[in-house]
């Protein structure tokens, strides 16, 4: 598995570069502009990275390659495991950075952002980890487009709404209901103490990404 | 002596088709090739030998193993080149060689060069950079170099040109006709395995319709021509076509076919041999015929 681990880490080592420079410079950046700007570009940034990893992946029909290595399924399966955990963990430490860069309290604009990407990559991650060996990455690439594109338009929706209800509050009317939505999420992101408002979007993300992946399946070839 | 492979009532079922039952195997130092039209099964059987996709039922053994992916030290005894040739895309195919090299304890680095160049593969080159011609080269290469007992080879020259695929295919045969080792090669290109074939399975609509030695096939396969004025009703042909007077019959059993013409009393027939090639049309087409109907 390390082997596999390490060739991947080596061919891939430009995204993880970037990937991983992304969390210092965020933390620096936030703490000098207070602005969610930077999040979301960096965010964007890093949500490349990690696709372009997996996306190649996929494209590369890697699968198909170390299948034929004599290693056993198991070893297969728990080398895909890290390939999910190792960007997990690195957002995980973006997060934890973050969170001690803006003690006690993290900034709402840079927890939304954060706290969706955070789900959005679980979700992403589940569907990799189960996706079946090369039966059907033609779905999966698909479903993988889709679930990016999903994410993308959250992101900018969660912007103008943001800007929309920051100008509404201003000018002392009342926020658009996606403000409250998004600042609600904010109020229960990982950092909060109710989780289960994140352990509930979180499900009905993957239910998302599950319905993606089952719709998309396509037979391999004969 | 364990078979190189023995596939066992193998059944690989997909929404719109369905391979198998398959029962076929393959004994130590014979070349097998596996004939077939597209989308006939071939790739499928491939992908269960080697684990890429899982069987509905059967049982799969190579050199006497189950091919279990709990256990995968049989796919050490194996070198298997599919239709698609993967890669990582930006390194180098040296690269790729060293990461292989990794997996396998009987690899030799000196082989690899040695296969390199007589494959006349630009090593140094990336991967991305390959010509589709070398692509298939560095598969062949990483599926040579540790020496495997059964070479499973799936339709590795399609979608080469001509002039290409001449050139893989007489560096491929000039490597393989060295050694001692059982071949199972696809394809649905007769000439690409004629030249190496000792035995033939020809796969139609998922059901392996025939089995043969190549020189029975040659040996029995006749073109019958002659003369008569009657509808001749003759068994057991695949063709018979009738033109005026004149008749013309492809037969599975030349012999048999002559000594009823023979009997029936008609003189002055012509017969010549086929190519490998016409065999397995009329075979194929037999099959589909029977796969129609």
């Amino acid at each position: 598995m390390l082997r596999i681990i390490k060739a991947e880490l080596r061919y891939n080592w430009f995204n993880f570069t970037i990937f991983l420079l992304s969390v210092p410079v965020i933390v620096i950046l936030q703490m000098k502009y207070q602005s969610s700007y930077f999040t979301f570009f960096l965010m964007f940034l890093m949500l490349l990275m990690v696709n372009g990893w997996n996306i190649r992946y996929i494209q590369e029909k890697r699968d198909f390659l170390y299948g034929q290595l004599p290693l056993s399924a198991r070893t297969l399966g728990a080398a895909r495991l890290m390939m999910v955990l190792i960007p997990l963990s690195a957002y995980a430490l973006l997060y934890i950075g973050l969170s001690i860069a803006f003690a006690p309290s993290v900034h709402a604009n840079v927890r939304v952002p954060l706290a969706l990407w955070g789900l959005f990559t679980i979700a992403y991650s589940v569907g990799f980890i189960f996706r079946d060996r090369l039966i059907g990455t033609k779905g999966l690439m698909r479903g993988k487009m889709i679930a990016v594109a999903a994410v993308g338009a959250l992101l900018v929706l969660n912007i103008l709404t943001w800007a929309a209800g920051n100008r509404a509050q201003a000018h002392g009317g009342p926020p658009p209901a996606l403000f409250r939505f998004f600042d609600f999420v904010a109020r229960n992101s990982p950092t909060a103490s109710n989780l289960n408002t994140v352990i509930w979007i979180a499900i009905a993300l993957l239910l998302g990404w599950v319905s993606v992946m089952t719709y998309t399946r396509r037979r391999s070839q004969v | 002596m364990a078979k190189a492979f023995s596939l066992i009532e193998l059944v690989k079922t997909y929404p719109e088709f369905q391979l198998g039952p398959i029962d076929l195997d393959l004994e130590p130092g014979v070349v097998l090739g596996y004939v077939g039209p597209n989308a006939s099964g071939k790739t499928t059987t491939f992908h269960c030998m080697m684990g890429l996709a899982r069987p509905k039922s059967g049982r799969i053994e190579i050199f006497g193993r189950e091919n279990s992916n709990r256990s995968p030290e049989w796919k050490l005894d194996v070198g298997y080149v599919g239709d698609l040739h993967v890669f990582h895309e930006g390194w180098t195919a040296e690269e790729h060689l060293r990461l292989r090299s990794q997996f396998y304890p009987g690899w030799s680095a000196s082989r690899a060069a040695d296969l390199a160049k007589r494959f006349d593969l630009p090593l140094g080159k990336k991967v991305k950079a390959l010509s589709s011609g070398n692509r298939v080269k560095l598969s062949l290469v990483s599926a040579l170099a540790h020496s495997p007992r059964l070479l499973l080879l799936d339709e590795p020259t399609s979608g080469l040109d001509p002039v290409v695929r001449r050139e893989v295919l007489d560096a491929l045969f000039e490597v393989l006709e060295d050694g001692e080792r059982s071949i199972f090669y696809a394809t649905h290109i007769l000439p690409d395995i004629s030249r190496l074939a000792d035995e033939l399975a020809f796969l139609s609509a998922g059901k392996i319709i025939q089995r043969s030695r190549k020189d029975d096939l040659l040996e029995k396969w006749r073109r019958i021509t002659f003369t008569s004025a009657d509808a001749v009703t003759i068994e057991g042909v695949a063709t018979h076509e009738r033109e005026g007077m004149t008749h013309r019959v492809t037969t599975p059993d030349g012999e048999a076919t002559m000594r009823f013409l023979r009997g029936a009393g008609v003189d002055g027939f012509e017969e010549t041999r086929m190519t490998i090639e016409d065999i397995a049309i009329e075979i194929l087409k037999g099959g589909q015929h029977a796969a129609n109907h």
